[in-house]
C-alpha cells in the first residue's frame, strides 16, 4: 500500500515537467512547427531558472527567468524555421546541441564548475490545509510543489484555448493548411510566433521544475530525453492537450516505477532504460494512424510578399 | 580549365558563409563571457596547430569525427537522418571489444580485421531498429535513434560495470585488449593510429559508391525524391535499409577505432559526444570527401578547445555550442542568402553612390 | 452602370517572366465578367494582384472610383473583394461552419460560438440556394460541395466582388449548371462576379462581358452578346494551331487486359470496383472522369506502385500479380505521371541523373554490372534533349532550372525513348502551352503508330475526344461505360462522369 501511494505521489511529481513540455509541444505542432527542439528548450529553461534564482535569490523570479530563456531560444528557432524556412528537424537538432553546449559552457563561466551548478534557492512545496490530512489522497496530492498544482489550471487553459477560442481554431488551420489563413489576410507567421512563445513559456516552466522544483541546482543535460518523451506524448494524445497530458502521465508513471524498482534490482541500468523503451513503444503503437497530425507540421511555409 | 571553372561555380558557398557567421556569433558569445574573441580564437588555433602535440591531438580528435561525419552524411544522402550514431558507436565498440578479448592468442593480421568487422556489425545492428520502425510503422527515425542512444549508453554502463569489468579496477572499464588487437601507432608518444587512414579510405570508398555505382545512384534518388524513385522502379525500402546499415557501419567503426587505437580497452563514456559532433561535421561537409576536411576543422576546434580549459573560464563545451550554431545556420540556407543579398545590395548602392558622387 | 473596380496599367514580372504587361481592366456592379485566356496568360496573376496577394510593379487600382492601395488580402477583404481559388482554401479537418467563419469568428464571452457559426451557415445557404451541411468535416465533402462552402465563406466575409478562379475545372457538367444558377442569383442580388476561365462555351453561357488575355497582355474586350466562340478563340490563341486528328488504325493484339480488378485503400475504402478493361496494339484508350474517382489508383495499380489489388491483370499475356515496378519498366510499361514534380523527376538533380530514372536496371547503362556508365548516359540524354526539343539543351542543368513545359517534354521524351509497349499518360499536357501540347499529342500518336498502346487519363474532354479511339468513363471507382470515342457526345460524357445514365438507358 505504501509503495502504491509513494509511486502515485512520485508519478505526479515526475509527470509535471513532461506534461508542461508536452502541452508546449502540442501548441507548437498545432501551428505547423515540429517539436524537435523541445529537449533543448526545456534544458535552457532549467538553466535559466537556476541563473535567475542564483542572481535574485528568489525561486519564483528564477521560474520567470527560466521562462524568459526558453522563450528566447524558441524565438531563435522560429526566426530560422518560420521566417527563413530552415529545415525544421535539422534546426531542431541544432538547437538541442546548442542548448546542451551553451548551458554546459556557462556553468563554468558563472560558477566555475564543470557538470553542475551551485545550489540555489528552490521552490518549496505547498501543503494544502485539510487535504494533506486526508489519508492516502492527502499523501498523494496534499503536499506538492506549487508547479504541480499550477499544472492543472494550465492544462484546463490549454484545452479551452485550443478547443474553444477563435485563436485555437486559427491555430488548427495554420498547422493544417497555412495558405487558408493567408488567403484570409491573416498572417501565418504571426500565429506561428504566438505558438512559439506559448510553447517556450510552457517548456520553460517544465524546465524550471526540473532544476529548482525537483532539485535545487542544474546538471549538464538534465532534460535527459524528456523533450522527446513530450513529443511522443503529444503524438500519443493525438495532438490534443488532454490526450497529451495522459501521455505525459504514462511517462511519469514509467519513471516513478523505474525509480521504485531501482532499490530492488541490482542491475539498475536495465531499469533506467524503461522510460526510453516506453517512448519507442508508444511511438510504434500510435504513429501509424497519424490521425490528428497537423498536415503542415515540419513543412516550411513562405508568406507571400 | 574551363570545366574546372564551371565546376567551381557550382560549388555551394553556403557552408562557408555559415561557418564564418557562426564564428562571428561565437565571437559575440565569447565577448559576453568576458573574454577577447581574437585572443580566444587565437588560443584555439595555436592550441590545435601551434605545437607538435597540438597537431597530433588534432589528428587524434579528427579520427572519430571522420567516421561519425561520414555516417551522418551518407545517411542524409539517402534521405535518412541517422542521429543514433552515438549509440551505434558504443555498440560497435562493444562488439569489437568482445572479439578482441575473446580472440586472445590470434595474430594481428587475423584479429584486427575480425574486430573491425565485428565493430561494423555492432553499429549496423543498432541502426536497424530506427529504419525498420520508420518503414513499418511510420515512426520518425530521429526519435527512435535518440532513445536508442540512451539505451546503448546504459547498456555499456552495465557491461563495463559487471560482465566486462577489469579486475581490481575502480572505474567502469574492460580489461586491456591483447596487443594483437591494437591498431599500430603512427608516431611515438602519441595515440594517433592508422585508424585515420581507415577513415580516409572509407571516405574515398563512400564517395565512389555514391558517384559511380548503381546502388549509389539509387540512394541519391531516394534521398532526393522518394516517390519518383519508387516510380522509377527503385526498391525504396531496401535502399533505405541499406543506406542506414552502411551509416551504422561507419558509426560502429568510429567506436571500434577508438577502443582499438586510442584506449585499447572499452571504457564507460569514452565518447564525449562524437556522434553528435558527427551531425555538425556532416552538415558542413555533406559529400564524403568534404566530410574529411570538415572533420579536420572540428578536430582543430576540439583540440584547441581543450587548450581553453586552462587560463580561461571557457571550456571545450564552447565548441559544442559553436557546432549547434553551425548546424542551425546551414539548416537555414535562406537566411544566409538573404543576408548575403542584403550585403551585396548595400555594397552595390554604396558603389553607385560613389560613382554618382 | 457603376464601376466597382478598375485596374490601370498593371505590370507584374517574376524574375525574367512578365506575367502582366500594362493591363487595363474594370468591372461593373452587378456584372458577370469572364477573364479569358490560355494557361499562363496571366489571368490568375492579375486577379491575385487585385486580391492583394501580389503587389504590381507599376499601375494603379481604383475601387468605387477612388484610388486605393491593396497591400494584402486583408485590404481586399475589407473592400468586399473575395477570391475562390482553383485549389480550395479550406481546411479538411475542420467543419464546414468552422471553415466559413474562420478569421471572423462569432464570439460569446470571448469564446468561439460554434452554434452561432452553424446557424449563420444555414442562413446563408438558404438565402443563396447553396446547400451544405454545416457540421460535416470539409474533408468528407465532394468537390462540388466544397466549392459551395467556398462561395458561402466569401459571402460571409462580406463579398461584393467575387473572383472565381477556373471554377468549372473540377465539376461535372451538371454541377456546372448548378454553379451557374448560383452565379445568376448572386448577380441578381447586386454582386459582381469575375470568372477566370479558358473555356469558351462557358464564357458564352454565363458572362455579360469578356476580357481576353494573351501572354500577359490584354488583347481585347467584348460584350458577350456581340461576340462568338470563333472570335474569342482567335483572340485567345492568336495563331491557329492544327489540332491533332485521331488516326484510326486497325488494332492489333491485346496488350493489357484487366479482369474484375478491385482495390481497397489503406483506410479500407473501396477505391476501385470491379474494373474490366482491355487495350490493344495501335490503340489509345481514354479514361474520362472527374478527378478523384479512382484514376490515381488505377495508375498506381498498372505501374505496380500499389500491389494489393484483387482480380487479374494480364500484360502481354502474363499476370501482373507480384511484379515490381522495375520489372514492368523492363518489360515495356512506361508512365507519365500526373504530378511530374512528385513522381517523375528530382528537381535538384541534373539532366543525366534524371534521364537515368527508370533505366538504372538496364544493362545498356551499366558497366561491370554494378557501375553506372555515366558517359553513355550523358550522350543519350544530350541526344534526347535534341530530339524532343527540350530547352535549354544543357545537360549540366538541374531540372528545376527548366520551365514547366520543358520539364514535361523531358519526361515525355524520356518515356518515349523507352519505346514502350504500353504507356500510361496521365494529364500529359496539363500546364503546358499550346505548342508543347500539340507536340506531346503528336508523340502519343507516334507511339500508337509504332505498335504500342496508350492509356490516356485526362480531365480535358476535348483532349480525350481528339486523341482516343475508345473512351472509358470512370465514376466512383467503377467503369460505367466504355465505347468508341465517336459514339459519345460531350454532354453525355459529362453526365456519365457525374454518375448519371447514358443516353437511351433512362
Amino acid at each position: 500500500m505504501d509503495d502504491i501511494v509513494a509511486v502515485l505521489n512520485s508519478t505526479l511529481r515526475l509527470t509535471t515537467p513532461i506534461a508542461y513540455v508536452t502541452l508546449g509541444a502540442v501548441v507548437l505542432e498545432k501551428s505547423g512547427v515540429n517539436a524537435m527542439a523541445m529537449e533543448g528548450t526545456m534544458l535552457v529553461g532549467a538553466f535559466g531558472a537556476v541563473v535567475g534564482s542564483w542572481f535574485t535569490g528568489s525561486a519564483w523570479l528564477g521560474v520567470l527567468t527560466g521562462i524568459l530563456f526558453a522563450v528566447l531560444i524558441s524565438l531563435v528557432r522560429s526566426f530560422l524555421c518560420v521566417s527563413h524556412q530552415a529545415d525544421q528537424t535539422v534546426s531542431g537538432v541544432g538547437i538541442n546541441i546548442l542548448a546542451s553546449g551553451m548551458t554546459a559552457m556557462l556553468l563554468k563561466v558563472i560558477w566555475n564548475m564543470d557538470g553542475k551548478s551551485d545550489v540555489v534557492t528552490a521552490l518549496s512545496d505547498w501543503s494544502i490545509p485539510f487535504v494533506e490530512n486526508i489519508p492516502v489522497v492527502g499523501e498523494i496530492i496534499g503536499k506538492q510543489n506549487p508547479l504541480v498544482y499550477l499544472l492543472f489550471p494550465v492544462l484546463i487553459g490549454c484545452c479551452l484555448l485550443l478547443g474553444h477560442t477563435p485563436f485555437g481554431l486559427r491555430l488548427a488551420a495554420v498547422g493544417e493548411h497555412p495558405e487558408v489563413l493567408s488567403s484570409l489576410g491573416l498572417s501565418v507567421y504571426r500565429y506561428r510566433y504566438i505558438a512559439t512563445i506559448l510553447s517556450g513559456i510552457l517548456a520553460g516552466i517544465g524546465g524550471a521544475y526540473l532544476s529548482i522544483g525537483q532539485l535545487s541546482f542544474f546538471t549538464q543535460d538534465m532534460a535527459s530525453g524528456r523533450g522527446f518523451m513530450a513529443l511522443a506524448a503529444c503524438i500519443f494524445g493525438r495532438w490534443t492537450a488532454l490526450g497529451g497530458f495522459l501521455g505525459a502521465l504514462l511517462f511519469g508513471f514509467a519513471e516513478a516505477v523505474q525509480i521504485r524498482l531501482q532499490s530492488w534490482v541490482q542491475y539498475t541500468q536495465f531499469i533506467r532504460m524503461i522510460p526510453y523503451a516506453v517512448t519507442i513503444l508508444v511511438l510504434c503503437g500510435f504513429v501509424r494512424k497519424r490521425s490528428g497530425a497537423p498536415a503542415a507540421s515540419g513543412k516550411p511555409y513562405q508568406e507571400q510578399q | 580549365m574551363e570545366k574546372l571553372k564551371q565546376r567551381l561555380k557550382k560549388v555551394s558557398l553556403t557552408p562557408l558563409y555559415s561557418l564564418l557567421m557562426a564564428l562571428v556569433i561565437g565571437g559575440i558569445i565569447i565577448l559576453g563571457s568576458g573574454n577577447n574573441p581574437f585572443e580566444i580564437y587565437g588560443k584555439l588555433i595555436t592550441g590545435a596547430l601551434g605545437t607538435r602535440n597540438g597537431i597530433l591531438q588534432t589528428l587524434l580528435q579528427s579520427t572519430p569525427l571522420i567516421f561519425c561525419g561520414l555516417s551522418v552524411a551518407f545517411g542524409m544522402r539517402g534521405g535518412v537522418l541517422n542521429l543514433g550514431v552515438e549509440g551505434q558507436l558504443y555498440m560497435g565498440a562493444l562488439a569489437a571489444t568482445l572479439v578482441a578479448l575473446g580472440g586472445e592468442g590470434l595474430p594481428s593480421v587475423v584479429l584486427i580485421p575480425l574486430c573491425l568487422v565485428a565493430g561494423m556489425l555492432g553499429g549496423a545492428v543498432w541502426s536497424l531498429l530506427p529504419i525498420v520502425l520508420k518503414l513499418k510503422r511510420g515512426v520518425h527515425e530521429v526519435v527512435t535513434a535518440l532513445m536508442l542512444n540512451y539505451i546503448a549508453t546504459l547498456f555499456i554502463d552495465f557491461m563495463t560495470n559487471y560482465p566486462l569489468m577489469a579486475e581490481g579496477s575502480s572505474v567502469a572499464q574492460s580489461e586491456t585488449f591483447p596487443e594483437a588487437a591494437w591498431l599500430p601507432k603512427l608516431f611515438p608518444r602519441s595515440q594517433v593510429t592508422c585508424g585515420i587512414f581507415i577513415g580516409l579510405a572509407l571516405a574515398v570508398i563512400l564517395a565512389f559508391v555514391l558517384k559511380k555505382t548503381v546502388l549509389g545512384y539509387q540512394i541519391t534518388l531516394v534521398g532526393q525524391n522518394e516517390l519518383s524513385a519508387k516510380a522509377a522502379g527503385v526498391p525504396v525500402g531496401k535502399v533505405m535499409v541499406t543506406t542506414m546499415l552502411i551509416s551504422g557501419m561507419c558509426a560502429g567503426l568510429a567506436g571500434t577505432v577508438e577502443v582499438m587505437g586510442t584506449y585499447n580497452r572499452l571504457i564507460m563514456g569514452f565518447s564525449p559526444g562524437y556522434g553528435f559532433d558527427g551531425i555538425a561535421v556532416a552538415v558542413l561537409g555533406s559529400s564524403p570527401i568534404m566530410v574529411v576536411f570538415s572533420a579536420l576543422l572540428f578536430g582543430i576546434l576540439r583540440a584547441g578547445g581543450t587548450a581553453l580549459q586552462f587560463g580561461t573560464n571557457l571550456s571545450v563545451k564552447f565548441i559544442s555550442a559553436l557546432q549547434g550554431i553551425i548546424i542551425i545556420l546551414i539548416a537555414a540556407p535562406a537566411l544566409c542568402s538573404h543576408l548575403y543579398a542584403a550585403i551585396r545590395k548595400k555594397k552595390k548602392t554604396g558603389k553607385e553612390e560613389l560613382k554618382n558622387g | 452602370m457603376q464601376k466597382i473596380v478598375e485596374m490601370r496599367g498593371i505590370t507584374k514580372t517574376f524574375g525574367n517572366n512578365t506575367a502582366n504587361k500594362n493591363v487595363d481592366f474594370f468591372c461593373n456592379r452587378g456584372e458577370v465578367l469572364c477573364l479569358l485566356g490560355e494557361n499562363g496568360a496571366g489571368k490568375t496573376t492579375l486577379m491575385n494582384i487585385l486580391y492583394g496577394r501580389y503587389r504590381p510593379d507599376s499601375g494603379s487600382i481604383l475601387f468605387d472610383g477612388k484610388p486605393v492601395k491593396i497591400s494584402g488580402p486583408r485590404d481586399a477583404i475589407a473592400m468586399g473583394i473575395q477570391m475562390v481559388h482553383q485549389h480550395f482554401m479550406l481546411v479538411p479537418t475542420l467543419t464546414v461552419a468552422d471553415n466559413v467563419v474562420l478569421g471572423r469568428e462569432p464570439r460569446r464571452r470571448g469564446f468561439y460560438d460554434r452554434k452561432e457559426a452553424a446557424e449563420t451557415v444555414r442562413r446563408l445557404s438558404q438565402e443563396y440556394g447553396l446547400e451544405v451541411p454545416p457540421e460535416k468535416l470539409v474533408g468528407d465533402l465532394s468537390v462540388g460541395e466544397q466549392q459551395r462552402v467556398e462561395i458561402i465563406k466569401a459571402l460571409y466575409q462580406g463579398a461584393q466582388l467575387l473572383i472565381l478562379d477556373e471554377p468549372t475545372a473540377v465539376l461535372t457538367p451538371q454541377e456546372v449548371d448548378d454553379l451557374f444558377k448560383v452565379v445568376s442569383r448572386l448577380r441578381e442580388s447586386g454582386k459582381s462576379i469575375i470568372i477566370i476561365t479558358h473555356k469558351l462555351k462557358e464564357t458564352m453561357a454565363i458572362s455579360d462581358r469578356v476580357y481576353v488575355l494573351r501572354q500577359g497582355e490584354m488583347i481585347g474586350e467584348r460584350n458577350t452578346a456581340d461576340t462568338s466562340i470563333e472570335e474569342l478563340s482567335e483572340l485567345m490563341v492568336g495563331h491557329k494551331v492544327a489540332t491533332v486528328i485521331r488516326e484510326s488504325m486497325e488494332p492489333g493484339e491485346t496488350v493489357l487486359e484487366m479482369d474484375h480488378v478491385s482495390l481497397k485503400s489503406a483506410n479500407g475504402v473501396q477505391v476501385l470496383k470491379d474494373i474490366s478493361l482491355s487495350i490493344r496494339e495501335h490503340e489509345i484508350l481514354g479514361i474520362a472522369g472527374v478527378e478523384g474517382n479512382g484514376q490515381m489508383e488505377l495508375i498506381e495499380v498498372l505501374s505496380a506502385l500499389c500491389p494489393s489489388w484483387e482480380g487479374e491483370i494480364l500484360y502481354k499475356g502474363k499476370s501482373m500479380k507480384g511484379r515490381t515496378t522495375a520489372e514492368l519498366l523492363e518489360d515495356g510499361v512506361s508512365c507519365i505521371h500526373a504530378d511530374r514534380q512528385a513522381y517523375s523527376i528530382a528537381m535538384d538533380l541534373e539532366v543525366p541523373e534524371n534521364f537515368l530514372m527508370g533505366y538504372q536496371q538496364t544493362p545498356d547503362y551499366r558497366k561491370r554490372k554494378w557501375l553506372v556508365d555515366w558517359g553513355k548516359v550523358v550522350d543519350k540524354a544530350r541526344a534526347m534533349l535534341e530530339h524532343y526539343d527540350v530547352r535549354p539543351r544543357d545537360v549540366e542543368r538541374k531540372l528545376s532550372e527548366f520551365s514547366g513545359g520543358n520539364q514535361q517534354k523531358f519526361v515525355v521524351g524520356r518515356e518515349m525513348q523507352r519505346s514502350p509497349k504500353f504507356m500510361i499518360a496521365a494529364h500529359p499536357t496539363r500546364g503546358v502551352d499550346i505548342m508543347a501540347t500539340a507536340f506531346i499529342h503528336d508523340q502519343l500518336n507516334r507511339q500508337k503508330k509504332a505498335g504500342g498502346c496508350v492509356l490516356l487519363i485526362s480531365s480535358d474532354l476535348d483532349e480525350l475526344m481528339q486523341m482516343s479511339d475508345r473512351i472509358a468513363v470512370i465514376y466512383d471507382g467503377r467503369i460505367v461505360d466504355c465505347r468508341a470515342a465517336e459514339e459519345y457526345t460531350t454532354m453525355e460524357l459529362g453526365r456519365l462522369m457525374g454518375g448519371g445514365q447514358a443516353d437511351g438507358k433512362a
